[in-house]
């Protein structure tokens, strides 16, 4: 088991949003978190790595419990964490991005080197001396997904890479992801796109207003079409 | 759990105060006001000064029987906090007279105080001709010699030099422009054909040093005068000796012979400098005998300028408050005006006519002696005999 | 003409301090977004503490030796101060950051007098830049040129340590994005200590270099900082470049307002600094301030609650206080009576 959530609340302030998630990733799973707009995917996320202060459950990531662990600590034990809104450093060039997020080499993951970066998302390539600043959204969102595995992590938490994408974006995207998953990736992906998160994923969680709802493989979830039609706006 | 230890603390002060005003019916207070946290150099001094003299006061008797203390005040640096002292001092301490004060702005503004509060105040330092001319009003009174006294007694020295190209400098504020005006009034006075050729106003404790030596050193005076002291003097000092601003040029100087100035130069210290100051090691007469015995033998430190100072200040005004025998304002007034006092210094009196202090002053050259800056050839100038006639300080000072 | 060329490098000489202490305002505001009013206490205490170190080792090593030394301790005081006191206000609202700062300027000021006595003190001469040079018939401080080429120097040293190591890379980042950052594991606690330390050695070095030129006393603080703040509004809160430039602005503008406005130059550097501000708010060489990127959900309380250990410190601290009437002289009490009062009233 790579990472298992259990009895996750979250809240900001006085709103309670996350209710007793529950979700388990194996060792090189491709996991997809659906739901619609504010199901609570990203708060999911920043829940397990510890960017919302007000939280309980337990998570345990590859047998240790982190629930108690500060962000970086948590991170830097391999659970990498991809962020919808990007947050690429504007003012650092693409290589100093990925500065920012080298992390050293861990034994269990693959480990990921600038050149082998370059070779899966060619575009940041050619780019290498350019400011966060001046980079497409798609440019950004790979430079994003190539900082996170800078820090050789075993699992990724990707949220909604395919956002505002365009469809030939989208395609790199996936087999982006897929050549992850062959390196020995453990992903979880937050996904409103099915089509997409079918293409990658061997499991689905669906979470409705900061509940999980439905659990299971892609398969399972094509063979109940009233679940995908009562949570997912398609 | 941390409240409740401050509520203990400031019982145990409340407590304090409470046996203080018990003890109130049998004591005469002083409210003293100065920089202490900004002039430390000179306040440091000044404090065990006072502290000595009161300390004397009390072993032979007190004040008519009356145990004096002296409730000390803190004004920063700020004439506004000055005056938000003295008014603590008088409406909650219940003082019978201010005294105190350093900077000319500040003397100013506790002057002022008094004068609309119908106080006694009796300045200590500030050097301002204004306290007891321009400005001057009935309830204050100043010790030390003014700065016309002191550009007197350095003017007589100065006329006597050939110098006739003149630079000054000094702090842009009261005490500096002040320092500056009266000198260079009295120089043309006794010198017609002296030409003055570059000033410059460095604001107080913020001297850019370099720049402003550069500067004068450009209009090429013959002889300087200057009225910087303190960190400001320090400065001036290092970069004039760098860039050779002082050589085969004069310098007159305000108060750089004071122990709390010259000391700070050590081996750095310009020689043969006009100066006023307090040749501490080089007096001998009886009364400053016992005086350096007596603070010696308390401190183990020798004393700055500021000693005489704070010590002159509590002895002159444990005389006026006994004199008076009331703390009545008018009474305290009436004995001071040509009340004469002993004094470190030989006798002093408190004019009637402007109720400034016949305190004088030393005036030398200063000299390097073992790395050291000292002030030689030293000699006492009476306060009484650099005051203008009786005439003209009647027009200066405003009719009451 | 050679009168104006050397007051235009004293003018540069003057700069050089100025750039090294706003420079370290400047960093350590960047990345922890406070702003550190006790910079000027630490520049003060680089001074005495050089003085002391430069008075007590002789020669040229016990010299140079002396100030960089200095600096560094005072950079390891301000690690201390950093954890013990910034870490906790972090989050809190500017003016108890500023208050925070302020107070503890007031304590050094008290402290080095209890130190180092009231008076002025004349730091020694640096060995090999005691004299003048002679140009053209004007006299120019040798200390003054070594002062010169030490500030573009110290400027690309920082440019190289911020442009070409990761140390540079990952606070250059965390001026933008310290939740990032952190998401990226690392760990931003010493970041900001490290980030804090190179700023208040950056403080000291410039208080330490002072020594042969300046006189060494309480008031300082308060000197340089004003000057400082000056500095950096022009130059642009966050920006090494802007501080550098700004302090040559301003301290050409004294060099040479002194010539033609003896009586006001200070106000013309508060004109100019004016000026700049209407023209450009975030100063020369500032951007505009972005809303600061924050994740939701973070909130810090201002006042960490202390833990059972420092209540006991805090606790005795008090007590200790409280019973000092017993068995201290006079003045030990007045100092101690006004120390927790952090004399409000100034
Ligand atoms: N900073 C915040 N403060 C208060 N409430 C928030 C905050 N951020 C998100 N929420 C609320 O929490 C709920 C979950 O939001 P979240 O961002 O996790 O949803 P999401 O599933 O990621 O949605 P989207 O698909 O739009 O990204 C929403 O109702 C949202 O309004
Ligand atoms: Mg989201």
């Amino acid at each position: 088991m790579k990472l298992s959530v259990q009895d996750l609340n979250s809240h900001y302030g006085p709103a309670h949003i996350l209710f007793d998630i529950a979700l388990e990733v194996g060792d090189g799973e491709v996991v997809a978190l659906l739901g619609r707009n504010g199901a609570g995917k990203s708060t999911t996320f920043r829940s397990i790595i510890g960017l919302v202060e007000q939280r309980s459950g337990r998570i345990v990531f590859e047998g240790k419990d982190v629930s108690h662990q500060p962000t970086h600590a948590i991170v830097s034990r391999g659970l990498g964490y991809v962020p919808e809104e990007r947050r690429i450093f504007t003012e650092l060039t693409v290589e100093e991005n990925l500065e920012v997020g080298r992390q050293p080499r861990r034994p269990n993951a693959p480990h990921w080197t600038r050149e082998k970066l370059f070779a899966l998302f060619p575009n940041l390539g050619e780019m290498r001396n350019r400011p966060g600043g001046r980079m497409s959204g798609g440019e950004q969102q790979m430079l994003t997904i190539a900082r996170t595995l800078m820090g050789n992590p075993s699992l990724v938490l990707l949220d909604e890479p395919s956002e505002g994408l365009s469809p030939k974006i989208v395609e790199q995207m996936v087999d982006a992801i897929l050549i992850m998953k062959k390196e020995g990736v453990s992903i979880v992906v937050s996904e409103q796109n099915l089509h997409f998160a079918k293409l990658i994923s061997d499991r689905a969680y669906i979470i409705e207003r900061g509940r999980i709802c439905f659990g299971g493989t892609m398969a399972e979830l094509d063979a109940r079409p009233d679940i995908r039609d009562a949570h997912l706006s398609l | 759990m941390q409240r409740r230890h401050f509520l203990g603390a400031s019982l145990a002060i409340a407590l304090a105060g409470l046996t203080n005003t018990a003890m109130a019916q049998s004591e005469i207070k002083i409210g003293e006001i100065n920089s202490y946290s900004l002039l430390p150099a000179f306040t440091e001094p000044y404090r065990k000064g006072w502290q000595l003299a009161v300390e004397e006061i009390n072993a032979s008797g007190g004040i008519n029987g009356k145990k004096l203390v002296v409730v000390s005040k803190d004004d920063g640096g700020k004439p506004a906090d000055a005056q938000t002292a003295a008014n603590e001092l008088v409406s909650s301490e219940n003082v019978a007279m201010l005294a105190g004060t350093f900077l000319s702005n500040i003397g100013l503004a506790v002057s002022d105080f008094a004068n609309q509060k119908k106080v006694f105040f009796l300045a200590a330092e500030p050097l301002t001709d204004a306290i007891t001319w321009a400005k001057g009003n009935r309830y204050t009174f100043r010790l030390r010699p003014s700065n016309y006294m002191q550009a007197a007694m350095l003017a007589e020295a100065a006329a006597k030099l050939p110098a006739k190209r003149w630079a000054t400098i000094a702090p842009n504020y009261e005490y500096g422009q002040s320092a500056v005006a009266v000198f260079k009034k009295l120089m043309s006075e006794k010198r017609p054909d002296i030409q003055w050729v570059d000033e410059q106003w460095p604001p107080f404790g913020k001297i850019d040093a370099g720049p402003v030596v550069q500067a004068l050193a450009q209009a090429n005076p013959e002889a300087i005068l200057n009225v910087t002291f303190g960190a400001d003097l320090v400065k001036f000092v290092r970069e004039g000796n760098t860039r050779g601003l002082f050589k085969d040029r004069t310098v007159v100087s305000f108060l750089t012979g004071e122990p709390e100035y010259l000391d700070p130069l050590k081996e750095e210290t310009p020689e043969g400098w006009i100066v006023t100051g307090y040749p501490w090691y080089s007096i001998k007469t009886p009364e400053h005998d016992a005086f350096l015995k007596a603070y010696q033998a308390k401190y183990n430190d020798y004393p700055r300028l500021g000693s005489i100072v704070g010590y002159q200040t509590i002895k002159s005004a444990a005389a006026i408050l006994a004199k008076a025998n009331s703390t009545d304002p008018e009474k305290l007034i009436a004995a001071t005006e040509g009340l004469s006092v002993a004094s470190p210094f030989g006798e002093i009196t408190f004019r009637k006519i402007d109720h400034q202090s016949t305190l004088g002053a030393f005036v030398g050259k200063t000299a390097l002696k073992d790395g050291k800056g000292v002030m030689v050839d030293a000699v006492y100038k009476k306060g009484s005999d650099y005051l203008p006639s009786d005439a003209e300080v009647e027009k200066l000072r405003p009719k009451e | 003409m050679p009168f104006y060329i050397v007051q235009f490098l004293t003018g540069l000489a003057s700069a050089a301090s100025l750039f090294l202490v706003a420079s370290g305002l400047s960093i350590i505001f960047g990345v922890t977004r406070i702003v550190n009013f006790a910079h000027g206490a630490f520049y003060m205490l680089g001074a005495y503490v050089a003085f002391t170190l430069t008075d007590r080792f002789s020669g040229a090593l016990g010299f140079w030796g002396g100030i960089v030394v200095a600096a560094l301790i005072i950079a390891a005081v301000g690690v201390l101060v950093e954890m013990a006191l910034l870490r906790r206000i972090y989050h809190s609202p500017e003016l108890f950051q500023l208050l925070a700062t302020f107070g503890l300027t007031l304590m050094v000021e008290d402290l080095v007098v209890l130190i180092w006595g009231p008076s002025e003190l004349l730091g020694r001469r640096a060995p090999g830049f005691k004299g003048a040079v002679d140009f053209f018939g004007q006299n120019i401080p040798s200390y003054d040129l070594f002062l010169i080429a030490l500030g573009p120097i110290v400027l690309g040293i920082l440019w190289l340590l911020f442009q070409r190591t990761r140390w540079g890379v990952l606070v250059r980042a965390a001026t933008q994005d310290r939740d990032m950052v952190a998401a990226l594991g690392v760990n931003q606690k010493w970041l900001f200590t490290s980030v804090f330390a190179v700023g208040v050695f950056l403080a000291a070095l410039g208080g330490a270099l002072q020594i042969p030129r300046d006189a060494v006393h309480h008031a300082m603080d308060l000197r340089i900082i004003v000057d400082v703040f000056v500095v950096v509004v022009i130059g642009g809160l966050g920006s090494i470049i802007g501080a550098f430039v700004a302090a040559v602005l301003v301290s050409e503008l004294n060099a040479f307002g002194i010539l033609i406005f003896p009586k006001i130059s200070i106000i013309l550097v508060f004109l100019v600094m004016a000026a700049v501000l209407i023209v450009r708010p975030w100063g020369l060489f500032g951007k505009q301030e972005g809303p600061a990127r924050r994740t939701p959900g973070l909130t810090v309380n201002p006042w960490r609650t202390l833990t059972s250990g420092e209540q006991l410190a805090a606790t005795a601290a008090l007590i200790i206080a409280a019973a000092l009437p017993l068995f201290s002289g006079n003045y030990a009490l007045t100092i101690g009576s006004e120390i927790p009062r952090w004399r409000a009233c100034r």
